[in-house]
């Protein structure tokens, strides 16, 4: 590892975002951003829902392309020149459309399951269908992008 | 005594019922498997989580909080209690929702003040149709439980603590044993928890407290930022002990009806056998001596 570089873990609930050598990153924290660069002092902190930047490095230090991630609460744990922060969610900026909709339509489809009467039904029903055609229309626009 | 056609149906009758245990069977295996699977994949966030809770608290024994303590008296039942009920969407398994149910009532019973939260359909009709006191606006299938749901059910429960309806939150579920038995319904306190859950178990934990933080702003805050994720991960792996729970009770109770369904077509296949045998042995009696009589006749 080079020495302007430190490892930085990223964790969200369910998958790993980022797990390498970084220069830097900046953290949505309860103090505002936090910025956090090779051989800081231990510390622990609160990360608050917000936009978290990091810049990967390779090898031999040089930085790579500077990624974003949209996170929700959690904690950063600086020891030993490692960084980890472990977040509820985290999400790739682009996505969050995808990802918000995708839940919608997880949320429908058990609405839909428990309605008791027809207005019920349909209500679930309807929403189910926005939700469907909301990711449609966000792969669409993306696979348009690339 | 019965004719060989209706033996007969009654075979084909259990053939087909076979057939649905079995396809049960199967479907719950598979089902069970997929849930673990997903499960473990959050298995090491979770794990990381509850770590650096264990440093703070290791730290800091004293801290209190309305969403932690380490003096509750748990022989005191008393007081608000919301209890969150774990139960399946379906029968046929055995004496899982059974058990659940039963010690829902018994934790109920403790308390000055309840209300059920209940996810799973099955639950959701038992509770409802008796008139106990059930929170209507909270539904929840107990489909393939996703870090979503438990999200969505941690986060509803988080609000009624916070808006003060309750002083306790509890969790009814079943723990996973793994074993062939159901799985024992179990009641955990999910608020305010207990700093003494976090007591580190070893040497190697002591250690890692050792080391000096800075926090910042301080531990409080830091802490009551990560009860809700702790919160999130504690329902999921509830809600995914049970689920586990839930398919293995099923795929036991599919098992038995196998097994009896077995026993039943060996039986009657005995009977239809027997039967059959009978006509033959009435049929060649009564050929035979008709032909008998002829002879004697012609003899004459």
């Amino acid at each position: 590892m080079a020495d302007n570089t430190f490892r930085l873990q990223i964790m969200a609930s369910d998958h790993v975002v980022y797990d390498g050598d970084a220069l830097s990153a900046v953290i949505p924290t309860t103090e505002g951003q936090v910025g956090i660069m090779a051989h800081h002092s231990n510390i622990i902190m609160a990360v608050v829902p917000g936009i978290l930047e990091y810049v990967p490095a390779d090898e031999d230090g040089r930085a790579l392309e500077r990624h974003y991630a949209v996170v929700a609460n959690g904690l950063i744990k600086v020891e030993n020149n490692e960084l980890m922060v472990l977040v509820d969610t985290a999400e790739d900026p682009e996505a969050v459309d995808e990802a918000r909709a995708e839940r919608a339509e997880a949320r429908a489809r058990e609405e839909l399951k428990h309605s008791d009467t027809m207005r019920e039904h349909a209500m679930a029903e309807a929403e189910l269908s926005r939700a469907l055609s909301r990711i449609k229309a966000t792969r669409t626009r993306r696979n348009h992008k690339i | 005594m019965a004719s060989t056609k209706e033996i007969k149906n009654r075979i084909k009758g259990v053939h087909d019922t076979q057939k649905i245990t079995n396809a049960m069977y199967m479907i719950s295996s598979t089902k069970m498997r997929k849930a673990r699977r997903y499960a473990e994949q959050t298995k090491p966030y979770f794990d990381l989580m509850r770590r650096e809770m264990r440093r703070m608290f290791a730290v800091n024994r004293d801290l209190k909080s309305r969403y932690y303590d380490a003096d509750i008296d748990e022989s005191l039942h008393g007081g608000r209690n919301a209890i969150l009920v774990i139960t399946g969407d379906k029968g046929l398994a055995g004496s899982y929702n059974q058990n659940v149910i039963k010690a829902a009532l018994a934790l109920a019973d403790k308390s000055d003040e309840y209300k059920f939260y209940i996810v799973g359909d099955y639950g959701w009709r038992f509770f409802r149709s008796r008139g106990y006191n059930v929170e209507e606006n909270f539904k929840h299938s107990m489909i393939l439980p996703t870090l979503d749901m438990a999200r969505n059910i941690a986060v509803e429960m988080l609000n009624a603590f916070d808006r003060l309806e309750f002083d306790r939150i509890y969790v009814v579920y079943t723990d996973f044993t793994g074993g062939m038995d159901a799985g024992d319904a179990v009641h955990d306190r999910l608020l305010p928890f207990d700093i003494d859950d976090f007591v580190p178990e070893g040497d190697e934990h002591a250690s890692s407290a050792s080391a000096v933080f800075e926090y910042e702003p301080d531990v409080e805050t830091v802490l009551a930022n990560v009860v809700g994720p702790y919160l999130i991960g504690y329902t999921y792996s509830a809600l995914v002990n049970s689920y586990c729970s839930e398919q293995n009770a099923r795929m036991m109770a599919m098992d038995a009806a196998n097994d009896n369904a077995n026993d039943l077509l060996a039986s009657l296949e005995l009977e239809y056998n027997h039967l059959r045998q009978n006509a033959i042995t009435q049929e060649i009696t009564e050929i035979s001596s008709g032909a008998r009589s002829l002879k004697k006749k012609k003899h004459q």
